[in-house]
């Protein structure tokens, strides 16, 4: 029923980018990372993770990256790794913390779901570590800075990621098509394909229902810009401002029109095997997704007879004003430690371990496509195995990062009574059911609660 | 409808089985309303069996219909990938307990509540009724927290004592309705011979009672094996999976290839029905004999 | 039902005087006894629902986010309730549920269960094949059917291929109009066997003479289905339908499965907006007054159908 959804692509990716982390080395200094680890005492005994796999495949992988080398460098600690399926995971996790129990490594899907159990105090606080570490200096600040939950440090983002517009660059070749720059652009295009009967993008929520915040996470920052964006979370706007309708109402025009997948019905029909197909096949010519798909496509694209090749290039801007090579950063995953642990320095030594062994992370991404942690890397660091485009994307989120070109999405940046409104709502209202403004009140009305429990997660800047 | 004892109804059954209009002559029309059922029920079923022989290659070409090649690497696969072996046993290990459990707790309860002086009993049946209406959410989270203070979660027997009580008050109205056709003479004579209760019920009604047992036995074993929603939250090592729950984390794994994942439903399916074809016979009559009088 | 003849009552050989206490006392113990047949039900339902479901009693009124402690607030959540429009659209389609579960499977289980009783030959083989669908886990069942419906893949491809082309272009989950009665189309082809077993295992309990002389008489089928069978099952009907009734509250698995509610809610039930509402926008104190609303209308149902069955019992 869900196979390749973000979040369990994020789990597994994240849990492997997770693998590693040159600190000292990586900073300031940019020299290569040498893998040592800088740990404390390392502590013993057994500790237990909770990973949910997209596939079997991607378990072992995961397995590979994230425990063996771990056990390998630390014989006295035995993690155990325990398998969960991925819808049913976040219930599983909550009641178990709730009743006091809960694995001893904590990972969540995303900084809104994390504040929530940081609050309840189930986070061990991590703010020790993290200077005996320094990794103030070797993580990308806007990263960190998402793991502070009431002032300490207590979620760590363990991989990040951006939304971009994937094309199939053979079909692109094909007809002469270039990629859009803006919205006419856009439009005309897809209008383009729609005449050569190839459907404009991919897309389906039949595998995973919460998919389309994706979109709205897009469609606010190309169609109101991440500076207004930045003006919503802050309280100084307000999500049913023109800007914010008009984002939604694009979207729903584009789903009308039939841009996506074909149509409304098709999109909610349309599982995650099927969609990924007819994107490497061909029959549709882009796909809005983010970076975790790149781990994907090789499965698809070269692969069991396929000779398309794929290519990416940051969202266009959807409305004048808005400023293009944006990329909206997103924190895949958080891992923390278990508060009621009765491990906790061998908890402790892995997530140390994670983020110092940097070769492990590059070896990792160059061999699945997985996701790295939010360090500061610079060119040279990145192995020759790993994937250009993987390189390429993951440099340019960086630089935005450093220079402020940056956006927000819905499950990192806004509260989770927020998010899951976004979700459970979103598809009546391409579906008709449920109007645009009222939509957007909605939206403000969770906001507002969530604002007064305290679960808006730290919000960086943009603006350049 | 008159109470009857148990060989009468047989004598009756047999004689009605005589008695009906017969075969395919004289009732053309129900033997073909009958088949029109039997496909609706039964194709499904086919398909997933043709599906899960198939290999990719031909899943692609010839997605519903009867097999070219017989291909049975994807069961291999499918037992191993899944782990459907230990799923299995798991769920033998539940399905057991949970019977056996079940027939205690609820074969005592309907005796009581059917044959004994109660005080109470309209209240008690009522209560299990109401139980039944329950949703299973409102219970669900504190008996979870209950569950990690004594250290249940996660166990076996733990997910057993709830199958055993969600599925007790059911058993217990169902079980009643068999006690309560059985004449009351034998009671009598069994206690002015002196018997306890407990041997009376043991030694004197119970023998009589098995046809109910033995169909809330399999109601009951079947809603153990198929259940998913309490072992998926309350079980978390892989290895202590029962089968119901490991073929959903096959299945959310392997979407695509549809051969496996139907290899794997059939791996599942079969100890059911196999388990069914031997014993529908008692389980009808059981049905007949007794439970019926609501 | 009486209660069994005690021990020496009714006996004249006894001395008279001697009864009372006796007979007191024997009560007493044999009550006792009686009660103590209940013990391992009582103890094991109290153990695992009735002290959770007090608990979640007093959850129902408090604001608990699932982990924090709650916090006591009244009748909240019941207001709350009133102007939730997600629970107003799931209760609808429980009721939609309802009714469509008790007419066509009903009327399919019955046809299905008289037509078994009227044939001798092959009627083992009907059984088994009827009943299989029941057997089967709802993850099983809901793979098959998804797969079957799939627009692009399933049955709707193969009989374009041989030129048939009613079903093109109907996305049975992806559609909101049709997604709750795909989901229970899906329940139904599941469920309907044990109607069959149910109501033939009845029928088999109905007088035959009676159908017997309705044949002498000239009854067609249909007559006799209607006017012997249908009354002669009469408790078995009354136990179905409020089965249903109640099961048509809780369903959970098919729509969890095939659609997750969707899409955009066109096939949300109460149990599953529940479980939402408890795990995924933190809000286990609503959620636990949601489930206790649906418990009030399940126990509504309940004391509907004591009360039909009191009418009955009195004019048997």
């Amino acid at each position: 029923m869900t196979e390749y959804t973000r979040r369990t692509v994020l789990r597994g990716a994240g849990a492997a980018g997770l693998s590693a982390l040159t600190i000292a080395a990586l900073a300031a200094c940019g020299t290569g990372g040498s893998g040592a680890v800088s740990t404390s005492s390392g502590g013993s005994g057994p500790i237990t993770l909770w990973y949910a796999p997209n596939n079997p495949a991607g378990w072992n992988q995961w397995k590979q990256w994230n425990v063996d080398t771990f056990e390998k460098r630390y014989p006295k600690i035995q993690i155990t790794a325990v398998r969960q399926n991925v819808n049913t995971m976040t219930a599983k996790q909550q009641v178990a913390l709730a009743a006091g129990g809960g694995p001893d490594l904590i990972t969540t899907p995303g900084s809104s779901n994390a504040i929530a159990y940081g609050l309840a105090g189930y986070f061990q606080d991590l703010g020790t570590i993290a200077k005996k570490n320094k990794w103030k200096e070797s993580m990308l600040p806007w990263a960190l800075d998402m793991g502070y939950i009431n002032g300490k440090l207590e979620a760590l983002p363990v991989s990040y990621e951006s939304m971009v517009l994937y094309y199939n660059k053979t079909v692109f070749k094909e007809h002469g098509w270039k990629v859009p720059t803006d919205r006419a652009s856009l439009e005309k295009l897809a209008d383009e394909m729609q005449a050569k009967g190839i459907i404009p993008f991919a897309a389906g929520n039949a595998s995973y229902q919460p998919a389309t915040e994706w979109l709205v996470s897009m469609f606010f920052n190309g169609f109101a810009g991440p500076s207004k964006v930045y003006d919503a979370l802050s309280g100084k706007a307000k999500w049913t401002d023109k800007e914010f309708q008009g984002s939604i109402q694009l979207l729903k025009d584009y789903f009308v029109k039939g841009y996506f997948q074909g149509g409304v019905k098709e999109y909610f029909t349309t599982q995650d095997p099927q969609k990924y197909a007819i994107f490497a096949s061909g029959k549709a010519a882009m796909y809005l997704s983010g970076s975790w798909e790149m781990q994907v496509f090789p499965t698809y694209f070269g692969a069991n007879g396929n000779t398309n090749d794929w290519a990416w290039v940051p969202m266009p801007p959807l409305a004048p004003g808005v400023p293009s090579d944006t990329y909206p950063l997103s924190v895949g995953g958080t891992m923390s430690v278990n508060h009621h642990s009765k491990n906790i320095p061998a908890a402790t030594a892995y997530i140390e371990w994670l983020f110092s062994d940097t070769k492990n992370m590059w070896a990792a991404a160059a061999a699945t496509g997985s996701e790295p942690l939010p360090v500061k890397f610079s060119a040279s660091d990145v192995p020759a195995a790993v994937d250009p485009r993987y390189k390429a994307q993951y440099l340019a989120i960086n630089d935005a990062s450093v220079a402020g070109r940056v956006g927000y999405v819905t499950w990192t940046s806004f509260g989770a009574k927020a998010d899951s409104y976004i979700i459970a709502n979103i598809d009546k209202v391409i579906n008709g059911g449920l109007g645009v403004a009222p939509f957007c009140a909605g939206i403000q009305t969770s906001f507002d609660s969530d604002k007064k429990a305290g679960l808006i997660p730290p919000l960086f800047t943009t603006g350049s | 409808m008159t109470t009857l004892t148990h060989t009468k109804r047989q004598r009756q059954t047999r004689k009605k089985l005589d008695e009906r209009p017969g075969g395919i002559g004289h009732t053309p029309f129900s033997y073909f309303w009958l088949i029109i059922l039997a496909l609706f029920a039964g194709l499904p079923i086919f398909v997933l069996l043709f599906n899960s022989v198939k290999s990719g290659l031909e899943l692609g070409l010839n997605p519903l219909g009867f097999p070219k090649v017989l291909d049975w690497s994807n069961y291999v696969t499918a037992w191993n990938q899944g782990n459907l072996g230990q799923g299995l046993l798991n769920s033998l290990i539940l399905v057991t307990g949970t019977i056996i459990g079940v027939w205690i707790c609820a074969g005592m309860a309907a005796y009581t509540i059917a044959r004994l002086d109660l005080p109470f009993k309209r209240g008690f049946s009522n209560y299990f009724f109401i139980v039944i209406s329950l949703p299973v959410q409102l219970f669900l989270v504190p008996l979870f927290f209950l569950w990690t203070k004594v250290g249940l979660v996660d166990t076996l027997p733990g997910l057993m004592i709830i199958y055993i009580a969600v599925n007790t008050p059911f058993a217990t109205l169902l079980l009643r309705t068999f006690l309560v056709g059985i004449p009351r003479e034998l009671d009598e004579a069994a206690r002015i011979d002196g018997a306890s209760e407990w041997q009376t019920a043991t030694q004197v009604i119970l023998p009589l009672a098995t046809p109910g047992f033995l169909t809330v036995g399999l109601i009951v074993g079947l809603s153990a094996y198929n259940e998913l929603f309490f072992a998926v939250i309350f079980i978390s090592s892989p290895s202590k999976l029962p089968i119901a729950t490991a073929f959903l984390s096959f299945s959310q794994g392997f979407t695509q290839q549809y051969g496996l994942v139907n290899a794997a439903g059939v791996i599942m399916i079969i100890p059911v029905v196999v388990l069914f074809l031997l014993m529908q016979r008692r389980f009808i009559s059981g049905l007949a004999t007794g439970g019926l009088k609501g | 039902m009486t209660g069994a003849a005690g021990y020496g009552e009714g006996d004249p050989s006894l001395d008279q005087k001697m009864l009372p206490p006796r007979k007191s006392r024997t009560r007493r113990r044999r009550r006792l006894v009686a009660f103590a047949f209940l013990i391992p039900a009582l103890v094991i339902n109290l153990l695992v629902i009735g002290g959770p479901g007090i608990g979640s009693f007093y959850y129902a009124f408090t604001n608990w986010n699932g982990f924090t402690t709650p916090k006591f607030t009244g009748l909240d959540n019941f207001f709350t309730l009133l102007g939730d429009q997600d629970f107003w659209n799931a209760i609808a389609h429980n009721f939609i549920y309802m009714a469509i579960f008790l007419t066509v499977p009903l009327f399919m289980g019955l046809v299905g269960a008289f037509m078994l009783s009227r044939i001798r030959r092959g009627a083992s083989l009907f059984r088994v094949l009827f009943f299989i669908p029941y057997l089967i886990a709802s993850v099983v069942n809901a793979q098959i059917w998804k797969n079957l419906l799939d627009p692009t893949g399933g049955l709707a491809a193969q009989l374009d291929k041989i030129g048939i082309h009613w079903l093109d272009n109907i996305f049975f989950f992806g559609d909101s109009h049709l997604a709750l009665y795909s989901v229970a189309f899906v329940d139904n082809w599941h469920f309907w066997g044990f109607l069959v077993i149910l109501f033939m295992a009845a029928m088999q309990g109905v007088d035959a003479s009676r159908f017997e002389a309705a044949r002498i008489d000239g009854a067609n089928a249909w007559q006799e289905f209607w006017h012997i069978a249908l009354p002669g099952i009469r408790p078995t009907l009354m136990f179905a339908l409020m089965i249903i009734s109640l099961w048509s509250l809780l369903a959970f698995d098919y729509a969890y499965v095939l659609t997750g509610g969707g899409p955009a809610g066109s096939s949300d039930l109460v149990s599953l907006l529940v479980n939402r509402t408890a795990f995924g926008s933190l809000e286990a104190g609503y959620a636990a007054f949601m489930a206790l609303a649906l418990s009030l209308l399940g126990g509504i149902f309940l004391v509907i159908f004591a009360i039909i069955r009191r009418n009955e019992d009195e004019t048997n």
